[in-house]
């Protein structure tokens, strides 16, 4: 696996989004793709020609369209379908984690999420897909 | 090139948790507003909403390190999970757990202000001084959308139902200005009389101005209203463009003037100091100068509303010192009054057309002397503020916003800091025209005026910069502070409703930014947020785009 470079990240609370954004682009070097909820996010990834993201970290509870929406539609589009997915939820219990892997998702970031460790937990999910 | 240092991730972190503890009051009240919804139309998508707002609320004060906030909300959101409308008890419940948030928030606000104040270096945003508006309305759904909708504007909304408490209220707490409906109980004149019998007492309320809301709107009225001491008639439904520009003028912090300063330009040193003295004693900032050689740097360091000098000099006239100042834009509105004993009225002439304002005969008579001077000053802001403000949304015009755009990348240069251009336009601005009419673009656009001037620091600058595009300059800030600042700007006018004869409308804009740590010159700068606001356009409107990220197409 390459190095991961470009995330689209979909979270609808602009703080999270604010916070989440400066680390990940000043501590983790990423190059970041923000959108607001699924429905940007699908909208973002079904544009003409550009580069997909490398991985995408996405909330769960959004309007719109949610976290477990968007992984479907990604996953039953073929063009979509490898692209890694990172849920960010909160309060989540063991078979929830199960049942988002068992639907295709990367894995989970409890939220709320520690902004000084978020680079690292990103870039640990993303070693295990080596 | 980059000029301008980093700032370290600790310090960038602490400054937008400092942002989001400031919110958070604010934040809590939506809450509230968005709950009594919930109840009065009991709409399980509105509980739905709700829910996600305090879901979120629990996940961003657990990251930025507020567990306190953090727990009560994830209890108040599993409250909510099981809610059944016609529950009094569950009610209250949430009411009290509300209290308990805002008082949390509260409390962090505080400590986050006072810490604040203690690392001066951090304090990079406080918006402007809060102001406090009380509201005395019985009608519930009427309260709520007034103090909402001032809420967005930025003021701090004290609601009251009862008007028997607001002595009580008065006595406790802070209150700029009052807004008080005639009607309570249904007693036709109880507001009238409440504030009557208040300021006759000398109560509270006898230096803050009260505004009265009816939904009557005749003579009789509005006199009782004048008699109880009123100062402004509001008939319902309330417009609130007209309030905003009425509670604007009455408690506006920018009222506050800079001291006048008058240049003292005299190489006779005791005569020039008992001008001095006279002017010290009107309240007027003085500065002797006794050699012209130091003009030119004494104009920039004091900055005067005007000058005053003498006809003649060891190496130089008067005359030609006046013409020096006229040589500069800066000055050339800078009234410039003359003294000497000189009687030849080809002199005056002379001096007159070399840009002076005025001739005063030594030696002076200070009862003449003092008001002239200070009527000068007056006119002379007058004019300046015409010359450098539009005059339709009161912001900078065009040309100043660019000069102090200009002053403002200097000042950072020479300080080492970063600083912030922001490029706004409203969205669908011409359908506005086309649909309201024209009156109705401008009413948006003071709105937006009103809007930004509150919910800036006034060390900021807005200016009008054509149409309906804005542009801002943010001293001392970097791109992401400015981002929540504006996003939250965006967020809460997007809610204003605009009125224009009886139509009511809502509108949004879109907006662009860039720092000068990514761009050297001011003209790259404008640029580049003109590029992101184009972006901003591009990708459906209503949002805010950073230059040089990436972002939605």
């Amino acid at each position: 696996m390459s190095n991961l470079q470009t995330i689209l990240f979909v979270e609808d609370d602009a703080d999270i989004r604010l916070l989440a954004s400066m680390v990940l682009v000043e501590m983790g070097g990423f190059t970041l793709i923000e959108a607001q909820n699924g429905l940007e996010a699908m909208a973002y990834l079904n544009r003409d020609e550009r580069a997909t993201p490398d991985l995408i970290l996405m909330d769960m509870m959004m309007p719109e369209l949610d976290g477990m929406g968007a992984l479907a539609q990604i996953k039953s589009d073929a063009q979509l379908a490898s692209i890694p997915v990172v849920f960010m939820t909160a309060r989540v219990q063991p078979e929830e984690v199960k049942n988002y892997i068992h639907a295709g998702a990367l894995g989970v970031i409890n939220k709320p999420f520690d902004p000084m460790t978020l680079v690292e937990q990103v870039n640990a999910l993303w070693e295990t897909l080596t | 090139m980059n000029q301008t240092p980093k700032t370290p991730m600790s310090s960038k972190l602490q400054t937008i948790r400092n942002l989001y503890v400031a919110d958070l009051p604010q934040k809590i009240n939506n809450m509230r507003l968005a709950w009594h919804k919930v109840i009065e139309q009991k709409d399980t998508n509105d509980l739905r909403q709700l829910r996600i707002m305090i879901h979120s609320l629990a996940g961003s004060s657990g990251s930025f390190g507020l567990p306190q906030i953090q727990q009560q909300a994830e209890q108040l959101e599993a409250l909510l999970g099981h809610i059944t409308f016609n529950d009094e008890q569950q009610k209250s419940k949430i009411e009290q757990h509300l209290d308990i948030m805002q008082q949390s928030a509260q409390a962090a606000a505080k400590t986050n202000l006072q810490s604040q104040h203690n690392q001066q270096e951090h304090v990079l945003f406080q918006s402007q001084q809060k102001r406090h508006v009380l509201i005395v309305e019985d009608d519930p759904s009427q309260g709520d959308e007034l103090s909402e909708q001032l809420m967005h504007y930025g003021y701090e909304v004290v609601l009251l139902r009862d008007i028997n408490q607001l002595e009580t209220t008065l006595s406790t707490q802070t209150i700029d200005l009052i807004l008080c409906d005639i009607m309570h109980n249904n007693r036709e004149n109880a507001g009238f009389e409440m504030i009557h019998q208040l300021q006759e007492r000398n109560i509270g309320c006898k230096n803050i101005p009260v505004l009265f809301l009816s939904a009557r709107d005749d003579l009789d009225a509005r006199l009782k209203a004048i008699r109880a001491g009123g100062i402004g008639y509001f008939p319902k439904p309330v417009n609130i463009g007209s309030l905003i520009d009425r509670i604007e003028q009455l408690i506006s912090p920018n009222s506050a003037q800079r001291q006048p300063h008058v240049l003292l330009v005299d190489d006779d040193t005791s005569l020039s100091q008992y001008h001095a003295l006279l002017l010290e004693e009107a309240g007027i900032q003085t500065w002797i100068l006794n050699e012209p050689e130091k003009l030119m740097d004494t104009l920039r360091v004091f900055s005067p509303d005007l000058v005053l000098m003498d006809l003649y000099f060891p190496n130089c006239t008067g005359v030609e010192l006046a013409g020096v100042i006229r040589q500069q834009n800066n000055y050339l509105g800078v009234p410039i009054l003359f003294l000497s004993i000189e009687k030849d009225i080809s002199e005056h002439l002379l001096a007159y057309s070399s840009g002076a304002d005025d001739f005063l005969t030594k030696p002076i008579n200070p009862n003449h002397f003092v008001p002239l001077v200070i009527e000068k000053i007056k006119r002379f802001r007058q004019l300046r503020d015409m010359m450098l403000h539009d005059s339709l949304t009161g912001a900078f015009n065009h040309t100043s916003i660019k000069n102090l755009m200009d002053t403002e990348i200097s000042r950072s240069r020479r300080e080492a800091r970063n600083m912030v251009v922001a490029m706004l336009d409203i969205d669908w601005f011409k359908k506005v025209n086309d649909t309201y009419g024209h009156p109705a673009g401008d009413r948006v656009l003071r709105d937006l005026s009103h809007l930004l001037h509150r919910r800036l620091r006034h060390t900021d600058a807005v200016g009008r910069y054509g149409g309906e595009e804005f542009m801002i300059v943010l001293g001392n800030t970097d791109i992401h502070t400015a981002m929540v600042i504006l996003d939250g700007i965006r967020e809460h006018f997007a809610k204003i409703i605009h009125e224009e004869s009886d139509k009511q409308f809502q509108v949004t804009f879109s907006a662009g930014l860039a720092q000068l740590s990514d761009f050297s010159e001011g003209s790259q700068l404008v640029s580049a947020a003109d590029d992101a606001l184009y972006r901003a356009k591009e990708a459906g409107r209503n949002r805010i785009c950073l230059a040089q990220m990436d972002t939605l197409a």
